[in-house]
């Protein structure tokens, strides 16, 4: 009995390997993809991948940038034909799950994509961690062949730039993962991040071919949405704003009205901090810069008399990048001016960024609802369907703290000269 | 029974052994004219004490029998009177002397012969610590051992095992310390060998161990008395076996393949470090070429980009497929190893000169081969030095996961690990579990495992091992 | 099964939290359980009191009947006949057990890494590992246990700690105040109820080095499972959001998919995979092996090993013949009620009405107990 179950066991084995392997792929069966660009075109989908063309590392060093890559399409109804249909033009099985990115073009966000991507979120090799970038006013394919970075790869560069967010947070690094969560959320609408087509100033380097124009991709600014409908697109700074109140700023810089008061400590007392409101008044074409090395928001919100208060509280940390202006930084008054000009500048940002989604948009990007739904739960349940509604009538309190906690290497700007 | 006439004992004698030109029989009277028959083996005595300290005394002061163990100086002489005990004490190395008219006839111990002196322990070799190895002559083995134990508790027990060969073989324990279950299956499955020839202790390791369809090996073996010692002294039990430096120790357990002696001469911090890095050696020398392939051929997607951009390109052209390409590469690292070990050392350098220039360069020049398979394998063949006690089981369980790699990805992967792994700690030799302490826990033996504490805090024996006299030391470093 | 078997405490609380955690792992049904929002982890706490509750029985006859498997008792005390259908019954529980296990693993290994691959393919791969663990033994499972189990935990709080970026705790507010009071405890009870491991540790009890400390044993395994699953539970929800975590499938795999540390950390949902096959390799072993036990003891016919081929050939061709017609998991309507009724009768009615026949039949029970 055990010896032949023994060799049953062995001969069941024996079976599975020799009747091959079913799911293995050799890596020169496969065409990485790392970006992928969706458009609406002729009623159908057009999907343009970005598939690596690999070589040894040796040609790989000598290779062109532009021979590193190939672009392939597909059309089908659904983006799952249109993948599939590329295998009749293109001898390599597509590979997403290496996909950075996602490309929306702008017709094929307005006309319902939630409707589309349910492949992405189904099929076990995409992933669910994809950036996805609307073309703003353009189409993928129009974004998708553009190499202006070091790295030559699309999908890594573009990767790359999103994710420097940390640094400057006038755009979003939303992934597909994110935007559901936030499609699903009553009290929050979705946003996604933008990719536009510049043209570059043209710069004469040897090499340039004449008459040729040179583009470059910026993912600046963001898209916002009423659940999947495109509502409209928000620039940088108001992307910065819309970060601060989501409280996703984690450095990046303000540029901001440098106070005109002339402070000197040597003959005239410090200035009240009555004189400093129409000190930091003045009309001044010189700006410092604010580097943000912490931020922090907390939001509330409030019932008062029926309608809605909206408040922000913006704590930030930062150290002096830059200063220009007729300004002597060694004094603890001055750098209280700086402050709150800085304040003051990053406030009125936040105030204008809400009150234009409020008034153009009327989508809570900012996720208002959520804290609603947090303090006034009961209240929540009746209103929470009309809450885009409700959000745009709302009062806006904005409050902003700024605590410079470095100065740099020097203490009085650079065209001042000291005790003048 | 002997008989009085001593040359019929002598026809019998040369007749028991078939005429054997190795078989001396010396006669010769003594002074007082007593005829005497001196018998041994050639080379198995010390010429220079025969003549000196037994002829010279025998043929001018032997007067009668009864004298002579007063004339004699040689400490080991025995009347004895029976065939057989003669045969087994020639066949031992020692003399027999028959008297005229003597109903009995003596054996003197005069047991000399050539053998190796006692050397550094080549496969086995150490930094710090004794360098001394076992030798082939199994009382020279006894004696060292002897000399690192000096206790009455160190017992040896010996056996006559093999009809043809009849190999001495001695089982070594401490009696105080010595689990007892371990020992009474030790000496039954020894006194139960019945086979023709024990030539070498490997032999006696395939009749007592416990599953001998198992891939793993319960007993191991060692040609240092230092190992041997500290394993006998944590209740194990040594067995020696005439005519091979390799003593064996039982049973042994998982965690001592990645323990090394030199663990516990050096301070802790190093040794624990080191035993991290073979455990981890352990794991790439069995997994890595299986991983590989897993992951080359089912999760593209655990690759980082721009690795898997470099190792797409190194494919391309590779007329295999992965599979085919690990498992030839694995059986060409192999066949090199085999070809190296038994060839003299200058041609043996020459094959592994052919092997990396054939298997490095020009495979990888030609397409045939991915470079970073080479690396795998290169790295694959180092980790398994690292862990040189279980390099025949890395090797076997490598193969196996490299098909189950390729055939089902980490499913087969995960698969194939758990069946090693159980398998391994299903094993119990000698009733001693031998994923010992980790399966089934124990908090003493889980001192000794990958974090080696220092040996004052070491209080008790390892738990399953030893089950009386658990005490190893007491009261050290505390105030 | 040979008696001198003997599994430790620790061993039998590995093995009951690797049984408990592995629909975690995997599908998290609590996930969709009402009130099915930010409430739910409150559920899950509560549902041990029910789990407890619905044990209850059970634990005093395995706690009567020291030296019996449930089989074995339930022969005693409902007599030979009608405690040989018992046994029956409960040999049947276990292998549907199985049959679903293997079902389910088989689904999720085809939709998450293998979607070319035949069924029977997964499945003999699953069930020839779980076929040799069997012939190895309890004492080998156990040990098995200390190994594994340990290694999948370690793979759980890994997976957690580096995915703590991605988790907003936010999602749980407000507490208690969307789901009402009885929502919470439909939940619980249905959640309650799935604590069918408890046949395992009744299959187990007469093993136990240390018998007097089933009570322990219980209510250890119990607790630490529900802080596992709990934790799971909360940070898929945490980092899915309440409503994707809904959609997923499988959310603690969407969960671990989303890992991105440093750019270097990430796509290691593979690791979570394999951690996941492990736990379940070792779930399927151990109702396959309870079964077979179960099958022999009811029959009092040779060991268990002699089932174990003719088990799993029949989890084999049911479980394929089950896959090749209807996705598993989106039959979970009907799965459910199965479940939850063959649970509720073998956890409780059952044993409930065993108990009630022990005190009437105490005296002449204690002496069979005592013969023994």
């Amino acid at each position: 009995m055990k010896k032949k179950s023994v060799l049953l066991i062995f001969i069941l084995c024996l079976t599975l390997i020799i009747t091959g392997c079913w799911n293995s792929r050799e890596l020169n069966t496969l065409g990485i993809a790392t970006v992928i660009g969706i458009d609406w075109e002729d009623e159908k989908i057009l999907v343009t991948i970005e598939v690596i063309n690999p070589r040894p590392v040796k040609a790989m060093l000598e290779a062109k940038p532009a021979d590193l890559v190939l672009y392939v399409q597909g059309r089908g109804d659904t983006i799952f034909g249109a993948l599939r249909n590329i295998s009749l033009k293109f001898d390599r099985r597509i590979f997403v799950s290496q996909n950075k990115i996602f490309i929306f073009g702008e017709e094929f966000v307005k006309k319902g994509f939630i409707n589309h991507i349910d492949v992405l979120q189904r099929d076990h090799e995409s992933r669910e961690t994809a950036y996805i970038l609307v073309a703003k006013e353009k189409k993928a394919t129009d974004i998708m062949g553009v190499h202006e970075a070091v790295e030559e790869i699309l999908g890594m560069y573009m990767e790359d730039i999103i994710e420097n967010k940390k640094f400057n947070p006038k755009g979003v690094d939303v992934n597909l993962s994110e935007y559901l969560k936030y499609y699903y959320d009553s009290g929050r609408q979705p946003i996604l991040g933008v990719v536009d087509r510049k043209e570059k100033n043209a710069i004469k380097k040897a090499d340039t071919h004449e008459g040729k124009k040179e583009y470059e991709l910026v993912v600046e600014g963001c898209s916002i949405f009423n659940k999947e409908k495109l509502s409209g697109y928000l620039n940088g700074e108001e992307t910065r704003a819309l970060n601060f109140v989501r409280n996703e700023v984690k450095g990046g810089e303000i540029e901001f009205p440098t106070p005109v008061k002339n402070v000197d400590h040597y003959s005239t007392p410090t200035p009240s901090i009555k004189d400093s409101s129409s000190a930091i008044n003045t009309p001044n074409r010189s700006k410092s810069v604010l580097e943000i090395i912490k931020s922090k928001t907390k939001s509330d919100v409030e019932i008062k008399n029926g309608k809605f208060i909206l408040k922000t509280k913006v704590k930030m940390r930062g150290m002096l990048g830059d200063v220009s202006g007729d300004i002597d930084i060694s004094n603890e008054e001055t750098i209280k001016l700086i402050e709150e000009s800085c304040s003051k500048q990053v406030k009125e940002e936040i105030e204008n960024s809400i009150k234009k989604v409020q008034k153009n948009y009327k989508t809570d990007v900012f996720g208002f609802g959520t804290l609603v739904h947090r303090k006034y739960p009961k209240e929540w349940r009746r209103i929470s369907s009309d809450w885009n509604n409700i959000f745009s009538q709302a009062d806006v309190q904005v409050e902003v703290e700024t605590n410079i906690i470095r100065t740099g290497l020097v203490n009085t700007s650079t065209n001042k000269i000291k005790g003048e | 029974m002997i008989s009085k006439d001593i040359d019929k004992n002598k026809e019998r004698l040369i007749k028991e052994f078939n005429n054997t030109s190795d078989l001396v029989a010396y006669e010769f009277r003594t002074n007082s004219n007593l005829k005497i028959i001196i018998s041994y083996l050639e080379g198995f005595i010390d010429k220079n004490t025969l003549d000196r300290d037994v002829l010279k005394p025998v043929i001018t002061r032997l007067e009668s029998y009864n004298d002579l163990k007063k004339i004699i100086f040689v400490s080991g002489i025995k009347e004895i009177n029976t065939f057989e005990e003669i045969i087994e004490e020639i066949v031992s190395g020692s003399l027999i002397l028959f008297i005229q008219g003597c109903k009995e006839c003596f054996s003197i111990d005069l047991r000399h012969w050539e053998k190796r002196s006692i050397e550094e322990a080549d496969s086995e070799a150490v930094v710090r610590g004794p360098k001394e190895g076992f030798i082939e002559d199994i009382s020279t083995n006894k004696m060292l051992l002897r000399r690192k134990i000096r206790n009455p508790n160190l017992v040896f027990e010996n056996y006559i095992l093999g009809e043809q060969t009849e190999t001495e073989i001695s089982v070594a324990y401490i009696k105080n310390i010595v689990n007892e279950d371990v020992l009474d299956k030790v000496k039954k499955r020894v006194q139960d060998i019945n086979t023709d020839s024990i030539l070498e202790s490997g032999y006696i390791e395939s009749y007592i161990e416990d599953s001998p369809y198992n891939i793993v090996s319960t007993i191991s073996n060692t040609q240092k008395p230092d190992i041997v010692a500290g394993k006998i002294l944590e209740g194990r039990v040594a067995i020696f076996c005439d005519g091979t430096p390799h003593a064996l120790i039982i049973p042994r357990l998982f965690i001592e393949n990645i323990q090394v002696s030199e663990d516990y001469y050096s301070r802790i911090y190093i040794a624990t470090f080191l035993r991290m890095l073979r455990f981890f050696a352990l794991f790439l020398g069995i997994l890595l070429p299986g991983l590989y392939v897993a992951l080359q051929t089912f999760h593209q997607e655990m690759i980082p980009t721009v690795l898997l951009i470099t190792m797409a390109g190194a494919r391309e052209g590779v007329p295999l497929p992965s599979v085919l390409e690990a498992l030839l590469m694995t059986v060409m690292l192999e066949l090199i190893k085999e070809s190296g070990v038994r060839l003299p050392k200058a041609v043996g350098s020459a094959v592994s000169i052919v092997g990396a220039l054939v298997l490095g360069q020009a495979a990888v020049e030609g397409g045939i081969v991915s470079a970073p398979m080479v690396i795998v394998i290169a790295i694959t063949a180092i980790a398994e030095f690292a862990v040189p006690a279980l390099t025949e089981v890395m090797i076997l369980y490598r193969l196996f996961l490299i098909v189950l790699g390729g055939f089902m990805g980490l499913y087969g992967i995960t698969c194939g690990l758990v069946v090693i792994i159980i398998g391994a700690v299903s094993l119990d030799p000698f009733g001693i579990p031998y994923g010992y302490p980790i399966a089934p826990l124990d908090k003493t033996g889980l001192k000794d495992f990958i974090i080696r504490f220092p040996l004052w805090s070491m209080k008790k024996r390892p738990g399953y091992l030893v089950k009386k006299n658990r005490i190893r030391q007491r009261n050290v470093r505390k105030k | 099964m040979k008696d001198n078997v003997r599994i430790s405490s620790y061993q039998a609380i590995l093995l009951i939290i690797a049984f408990r955690i592995v629909l975690a792992f995997s599908y998290q049904p609590a996930i969709n359980a009402p009130p099915g929002n930010q409430d739910n982890w409150i559920m899950i706490f509560l549902s041990t009191i029910y789990s407890i509750i619905l044990c209850v029985p059970m634990l005093i006859l395995s706690n009567k009947f020291r030296d019996f498997t449930l089989i074995e008792y339930m022969k005693l005390i409902y007599g030979r006949i009608l405690g040989k259908i018992i046994g029956f019954f409960y040999s049947m529980v276990f292998l549907l057990f199985t049959i679903i296990f293997v079902s389910i693993l088989v689904e999720i290994l085809d939709s998450t890494m293998f979607p070319e691959t035949p069924t029977w393919v997964t499945a003999s791969m699953m069930l020839i590992t779980c076929i040799y663990i069997s012939y190895k033994g309890l004492e080998s499972i156990g040990r098995g246990a200390e190994i594994f189990v340990p290694l999948i935990l370690v793979v759980i709080a890994v997976i957690i700690i580096l995915g703590i970026n991605v988790l907003d705790f936010g999602v749980f507010l407000p507490i208690l105040s969307d789901s009402s009071f009885k929502d919470i405890n439909i939940g619980a009870i249905e959640i309650g109820t799935k604590f069918v491991d408890i046949l395992i540790l009744a299959m187990l009890a007469p093993y136990l080095d240390k018998r007097e400390n089933l009570n322990k044993i219980f209510i250890k395994s119990l607790i630490y499972s529900i802080l596992i699953v709990v934790s799971m539970i909360i940070v898929s929800q945490a980092a899915l959001g309440i409503e994707q975590a809904k959609h997923a499938n499988f959310p603690f795999f969407t969960f671990a998919r989303l890992i991105n540390v440093f750019e270097i950390v990430h796509r290691i949902e593979s690791i979570y995979v394999v951690a996941w096959i492990t736990s379940n390799i070792g779930k399927i072993t151990g109702y396959l092996f309870f079964t077979t036990v179960s099958l022999g003891q009811t029959f009092r016919k040779g060991e268990n090993k002699v089932y174990i081929i003719p088990v799993s050939i029949i989890v084999f061709i049911s479980s394929v013949l089950i896959k090749d017609r209807r996705s598993i998991l989106a039959a979970k309507e009907p799965l459910n009620k199965i479940t939850l009724f063959i649970a509720l009768t073998s956890i409780f009615i059952i044993p409930m009405i065993a108990l009630i026949v022990y005190f009437f039949r105490r005296d002449r029970l204690k002496d069979k107990i005592s013969a023994k």
